[in-house]
């Protein structure tokens, strides 16, 4: 009788005692992601590490108001520009970093650098430093001097997405767990599980209602739902509109928001095969995309067609580039007089697509190629997971591979077209499959211009761009959909797929 | 039998070691981490010092032999991606797995066997049919379905249990219910074919004439020459679940290793994945060795010669 028991007695014990159970305190919130970050570290800029890093451990120089653009004082007080190649900003005085150590010129420059250093490889330094060269020195205490090879106008916009992290930080590897100077310090990291965020109790700046904050992440979009539905987390981000109750819209659980992403198909004109080498071709890609009802289907209505591939907020954007209609009769009419010029609008064309770039990528790249079809071209979906995206984004120009398009889902959370010219259409950017000469030497011109010269000289790129050269077809302008429980009340930011400010939320009663 | 067993350790051994080389070989075929790990833009010579750090850089062949030299030495290298061993990586995820498939395959044994006995006992009853046929839905339902249902059902609708994650036995519910369906309804149709041929054999005939009750019959005599079939299929589903509850791990948060083992493929990070392939095909091999033994006793005209 006793031996029969051994078993299921010890199973019973394993599996309670398997696992930690959640969080229980009033103060303490749960957040639940789509993805395990790959990393905590500050200089990269990856959404999934950002989610939880970004304003809560690590904070910028500058801040940036994410619904206007605004730049404010964040560690640094004041800037200035200093000459055509240089900048000067005076640190913060009384804030420290989570290990105890101080907030100076010396830790800010340190950290720059770092940032900058090619070896570290850092993804914020790739993503928003390109076509210059910065290097920052202490020239006193408290003040940053950072010089640049050629001139730099918007330099306290870029350091508004570069996070300071302590001098004990290493400068030769990634660390796993950042040391900053937000309202949060980090706690621990149980792999496959939960990360664990703290607030810091000597933060220099007001202090968060929310005590401390565990990020758990769930791959299935129903699951995460669930987990607010239930109370078991207080935030879900990225939630497909499928798995959203109509109650949770109707009780405010369920908030869309509008972000700075276009979603769009990347042609490939650095050696254009046909037909898409043709641009009636190109232009009867965009006309025969019904942009309104793929908002609808895809985005559940949350979203708007879009004819760049920023949204309208953004400087650059040129009212005067007319908007895509919906027109399938003139696209098929573009096709076939191209085919009686002998274009092969017959090939086939692969639509390069990427798994989970957001909800729904599958379904609404099989709807796009439905709408193509339609009018007559041939065109076919391959979905790959991001690595095999990425290395067909390396290898499409290559002899050998078909005519294609690439799903792509740009974001600019920045406010200006040059952190989209830029990867996107300039000769060196990682994403352009483009070889212009105006582009290249226009965006270059551009980088140097502030104010209204600056917008203008933008504008006339994207002009340019997307009424003489059609490189892409810009779909729509993307939204996501956060789920918030009862216990919390948060108004997100454009900038909220990437950036979740714990120090925002506020507990309900 | 221990001879049987030492005989059988060195054929997997044998075996190991060329599932090995293949891992090895098929992981490397998925491409350069590169992409994953450096900037879009980043230069040939920043590519190539990554390769050389890892000795991507260098034939397969060679690459191969240091691996084997390392694994001589129980080095299995390094994750990419969290900087530590990655057969600590494995270590730390399998038990979870391992946990979930000890508790799946006692249920779904015992469910089969009372649902497979009935389908048997009256095969033309309507209890009968209708245990045929929930062990066909059970067979049918893909586990991601009934894993999502769950959710909807008993979380969100009813709150009696979690939605995913781990914690006391109420996160168990689900995963094991998801896992548990197809080994079910596979288990109880092995069990219900095993009991009729059973049933129809002289023996059982023979009995039925000296006036054994039926009853007697089917759970005395028949149930237990039909309980072979079952290790050796049970053993086939445990395995599976070892090998294969990633969809039911990715749903529920389960950090198992065959999610960990999914992570590892998308991120490139090799190590891991030879490392986590190594963990799982040697659970295997022992179990496979563990079920010939138990065969072995059930059934006295089996030896170990």
């Amino acid at each position: 009788m006793r031996n029969r028991l051994i078993l299921p007695i010890s199973l019973a014990v394993f599996m309670a005692c398997a696992g930690t159970a959640p969080l229980a305190a009033d103060d303490s919130i749960v957040v639940v992601l789509p993805e395990e970050p790959q990393s905590l570290e500050l200089c990269e800029s990856g959404s999934s590490i950002r989610r939880v890093t970004q304003h809560n451990v690590g904070e910028p120089l500058v801040q940036r108001d994410p619904d206007t653009q605004t730049l404010s004082e964040g560690l640094a007080v004041s800037w200035t520009q200093d000459g055509d190649t240089a900048w000067q900003f005076d640190i913060r005085e009384g804030v420290s970093f989570h290990d105890g150590s101080a907030l100076d010129a010396e830790a800010v420059a340190t950290s720059l650098n770092r940032t900058w250093n090619e070896d570290l490889a850092c993804g914020v330094a790739q993503q928003y430093f390109q076509g210059n060269t910065y290097s920052a020195s202490a020239v006193d205490t408290m003040t940053v001097r950072i010089e640049t090879d050629t001139l730099d106008a918007i330099l306290p916009l870029r350091l508004s997405f570069l996070a300071i992290s302590a001098p004990a930080t290493s400068t030769t590897e990634k660390s796993a767990a950042p040391i900053g100077t937000g309202p949060y310090s980090f706690t621990e990291w149980v792999r496959g599980e939960h990360i664990t965020l703290d607030r810091f109790e000597d933060y220099w700046g007001e202090a968060p209602q929310v005590a401390q904050v565990q990020y758990q992440w769930r791959q299935e979009s129903a699951i995460r739902a669930a987990m607010v539905q239930t109370g078991e987390a207080d935030l879900a981000l990225s939630v497909a509109s499928q798995d959203v109750l109509p109650e949770d819209r109707d009780t405010g659980r369920a908030v869309s928001f509008a972000l700075p992403a276009v979603t769009l198909l990347r042609f490939d004109l650095v050696d254009p095969l046909e037909p898409l080498n043709d641009i009636r071709v190109r232009r009867a890609v965009n006309l025969a995309i019904d942009r309104q009802g793929f908002v609808d289907v895809v985005f559940d209505g949350q979203g708007s067609p879009a004819n760049h591939v920023f949204s309208p907020s953004t400087i650059g954007y040129d009212e005067t580039v007319p908007q895509w209609e919906y027109d399938p009769e003139e696209a098929r009419r573009l096709i076939e007089e191209a085919r009686a010029d002998g274009v092969a609008v017959d090939n086939e064309i692969v639509i390069f697509g990427r798994l989970g770039v957001y909800e729904n990528a599958t379904e609404s790249m099989e709807l796009v190629a439905a709408m193509l079809n339609e009018v007559g071209l041939n065109v076919r979906v391959e979905m790959l997971a991001l690595q095999a995206w990425l290395g067909v984004l390396r290898s499409s120009y290559e002899p050998g591979r078909p005519t294609n398009m690439m799903q792509q889902s740009h974001e600019n959370v920045t406010g200006d077209a040059v952190f989209t010219f830029n990867p996107q259409y300039t000769a060196s950017g990682p994403f352009s499959a483009l070889r212009d000469d105006f582009v290249n030497e226009h965006v270059a011109a551009a980088q140097g211009l502030s104010g209204e010269e600056r917008a203008e000289a933008l504008r006339e790129i994207s002009h340019y761009l997307y009424t003489e050269v059609i490189p892409d077809a810009p779909i729509a302008v993307t939204s996501s959909t956060m789920m918030l429980s009862d216990a919390i009340s948060y108004d997100p930011t454009p900038a909220s797929f990437e950036e979740i400010v714990i120090g925002d939320i506020v507990l309900t009663p | 039998m221990a001879a049987y067993i030492l005989r059988r350790l060195a054929y997997s051994l044998i075996t190991l070691a060329l599932f090995f080389a293949l891992i090895f070989v098929l992981v490397r075929m998925t491409g350069n981490p590169a992409d994953l790990y450096l900037p879009l833009n980043s230069t040939q010579e920043m590519r190539d010092a990554f390769s050389a750090r890892l000795g991507l850089d260098q034939p397969i062949y060679i690459q191969f032999g240091r691996f084997v030299l390392d694994l001589l030495r129980l080095d299995f290298g390094d994750s990419l991606v969290r900087g530590i061993p990655a057969m600590s990586v494995a270590l730390n995820a399998f038990p979870r797995t391992a946990a979930l498939a000890l508790v799946v395959m006692p249920i779904a044994a015992t469910l089969a066997i009372m649902i497979g006995s009935a389908a048997a006992y009256r095969p033309n009853s309507i209890a009968g049919r209708t245990a045929t046929l929930g062990a066909l839905v059970a067979t049918a339902v893909p586990d991601f379905w009934i894993g999502i249902m769950g959710v909807l059902w008993f979380s969100v609708m009813l709150g009696w249990l979690p939605t995913s994650g781990t914690g006391g036995w109420q996160y168990w519910v689900l995963p094991v219910l998801a896992l548990a369906a197809r080994p079910t309804g596979i288990l109880a149709q092995v069990v219900r074919g095993a009991m009729v041929q059973t049933l129809t054999s002289p023996y059982i005939k023979a009995a039925r004439a000296k006036g054994i009750s039926k009853q007697a019959l089917v759970f005395r005599h028949a149930f237990r020459n039909a309980t072979l079939p079952v290790i050796t299929v049970g053993g086939e589903q445990f395995a599976g679940i070892l090998s294969g509850a990633i969809v039911v791990e990715t749903i529920f948060g389960w950090p198992g290793i065959g999610k960990t083992m999914m992570d590892s493929i998308l991120q490139r990070d090799f190590a891991v994945v030879q490392a986590s392939a190594l963990v799982i095909a040697s659970s295997i091999f022992l179990l496979n060795i563990f079920i010939d033994i138990l065969y072995a006793r059930l059934d006295p005209r089996i030896s170990f010669k």
